[in-house]
């Protein structure tokens, strides 16, 4: 068996068990979508209520920047949350340790497993954004290739974020308030000015989520330099992330505290 | 010091470093070497386990006995990959288990101690089919339900474990472990709060995968499981690991008459 099988298997697994559970909660995941779909819908709502005095060109940026906005920040939700979720999950249902025995250890599992999330994410928005817009009558052009591919890089990026996270929860164990407070970060990432390139441009997250709203919003081109550091830049931060859990699941089982929850 | 210290053992060290003998002439798969493990608890160091040395060979099943906080759970632990040894090397048909790269472990299956082993949110099948998935396994259906079949479990097979009895649930661990056709099986306390006939159903099966030719390490205080399924006994004490024969030589040594495994262990434990 290679890697390459070993992966593929990995990914099955976690794949179909994400979908038997999806099925088995019918009533969360469907809670979930209308949660979505509304949170769209009110945000059109709303600026159109508050837009009613601003030009209409004005009004419709803005409406668009809140829209990916709110997707970036989903995103990175499922990226981040993916990760220590089913970290605390596994835990939590008692196979975190059965996890860590499987040949590639837990990393993949645990990646593998956000992926799903995420590919389920980006299908539910894409359909879901189109479906609010059309209820409220509210329409912009969007490069659908452009939208999944800056998608990936903010995934990437936050997965990598999250695996850090979960360096921790491995470690300390109780962690969700200090992960509840690592959401203000990341929407401090989020509007920080990371484009053209500056300090800020080092940070997660920052500059994806400008990528998107340069390409997404305002319809701009940016350079292939911009492009190629934002992949390198999203591929890094997943590398050091996975670095720092490995490191914490070394750490823990030295410590002999990795089931310990 | 060299002494000898019964049928197929000798003593190096004083601190028990044990050396069997290999007298079955197969050769040894998985190889313990001055395997040890300390903590340090609040600036004091706790030997968990003291330096021991042993040959483990497959087809047949060695069950480490021995008082609670002995070291057998962190000694499991260790062999699974999931507690790093303080010194030592643990080596798999002369490939190390513990520093190498994943493609040189063996593979293999484990029902952890206590509740920790299945999804409660999965079915017994589900369960099945996930944790052989992790492992990379497909085309593993047929003995699934081969498993399924022996351990009983056929008819709860589309069941969520979170519905069944603990014994099931004990049983569904062991499904999954033995269904990976793992390499090397460890056990750690498979029978602890199951009714006699859940407990006798596991030991059966446990007693018949020695033909697969696979290591199979079991801790336990079961006795009648020792009697029933064991070949090899190590005993644990006091941090300190020691094999000490079989079920049949121990009663034969220490049962003082006494046909009894649980009254020459425990002439054993207090010698």
């Amino acid at each position: 068996m290679n890697a390459v099988t070993a992966g593929i298997n990995i990914f099955k697994a976690e794949f179909i068990s994400g979908l038997i559970l999806t099925k088995r909660y019918w009533l969360n995941m469907a809670a979930g979508i209308l949660n979505m779909f509304l949170f769209l819908v009110f945000i059109q709502l709303g600026i159109r209520s508050f837009g009613s005095g601003v030009s209409a060109e004005f009004m419709s940026v803005k409406m668009e920047t809140l829209i990916i906005g709110f997707f970036s920040f989903s995103i990175i939700g499922v990226g981040m949350g993916s990760v220590t979720s089913r970290l605390s999950d596994n835990a939590a249902t008692g196979i975190l340790e059965q996890t860590m025995l499987s040949p590639m250890g837990v990393v993949p599992v645990l990646f593998f497993g956000a992926l799903t999330q995420f590919v389920v994410a980006l299908v539910l928005y894409l359909l879901l954004i189109p479906f609010s817009m059309l209820l409220c009558s509210h329409f912009f052009t969007v490069n659908i290739l452009s939208l999944i591919f800056f998608s990936i890089l903010l995934w990437l990026s936050s997965c990598g974020v999250g695996f850090a996270l979960s360096a921790l929860t491995l470690i300390y164990k109780k962690t969700q308030n200090f992960n509840n407070l690592i959401q203000f970060l990341i929407l401090t990432l989020m509007v920080i000015p990371s484009y053209p390139f500056n300090v800020f441009s080092l940070s997660p997250v920052s500059p994806q989520v400008a990528i998107l709203n340069k390409v997404i919003v305002y319809h701009q081109s940016v350079g292939y330099k911009w492009i190629t550091y934002t992949i390198l830049q999203s591929g890094a931060y997943f590398i050091l992330g996975c670095a720092a859990f490995l490191v914490a699941e070394k750490y823990a089982k030295k410590k002999g505290i990795l089931g310990q929850y | 010091m060299r002494r000898k210290a019964g049928a197929g053992f000798v003593v190096i060290a004083e601190h028990a470093v044990l050396v069997r003998f290999n007298t079955q002439k197969t050769k040894p798969m998985l190889s313990i070497q001055n395997l040890s493990k300390t903590y340090n608890v609040n600036g004091q160091c706790l030997v968990a386990v003291k330096p021991f040395s042993m040959d483990i060979v497959p087809g047949k099943v060695y069950c480490f006995l021995g008082p609670n906080g002995a070291g057998k759970t962190t000694t499991i632990k260790m062999l699974c990959g999931l507690v790093s040894p303080t010194t030592g090397t643990i080596t798999y048909n002369g490939r190390d288990m513990i520093g190498g790269s994943w493609i040189s472990r063996p593979k293999t299956g484990a029902v952890l101690e206590g509740a920790r082993n299945i999804n409660w949110r999965l079915t017994v099948l589900e369960n099945i089919n996930y944790f052989c998935g992790l492992h990379g396994l497909s085309g593993h259906k047929p003995r699934a339900e081969q498993y399924m079949r022996r351990l009983g479990l056929e008819e709860y097979k589309n069941t969520e474990c979170r519905y069944l009895s603990r014994g099931n649930q004990q049983k569904v661990a062991l499904a999954c472990a033995l269904t990976l056709d793992a390499e090397v099986l460890l056990l750690d306390e498979p029978t602890l709060g199951l009714d006699i006939e859940i407990a006798r159903s596991i030991m059966e099966v446990v007693n018949h995968e020695k033909s697969k030719n696979r290591i199979t390490i079991v801790t336990t205080h079961d006795t009648e499981f020792i009697e029933l399924a064991a070949d090899e006994i190590v005993l644990f004490k006091n941090g300190i690991l020691k094999p000490i024969g079989t079920p049949q030589e121990i009663v034969a040594k220490h049962g003082n008459g006494d046909n009894r495994f649980s009254t020459a262990y425990l002439q054993l434990l207090r010698s």
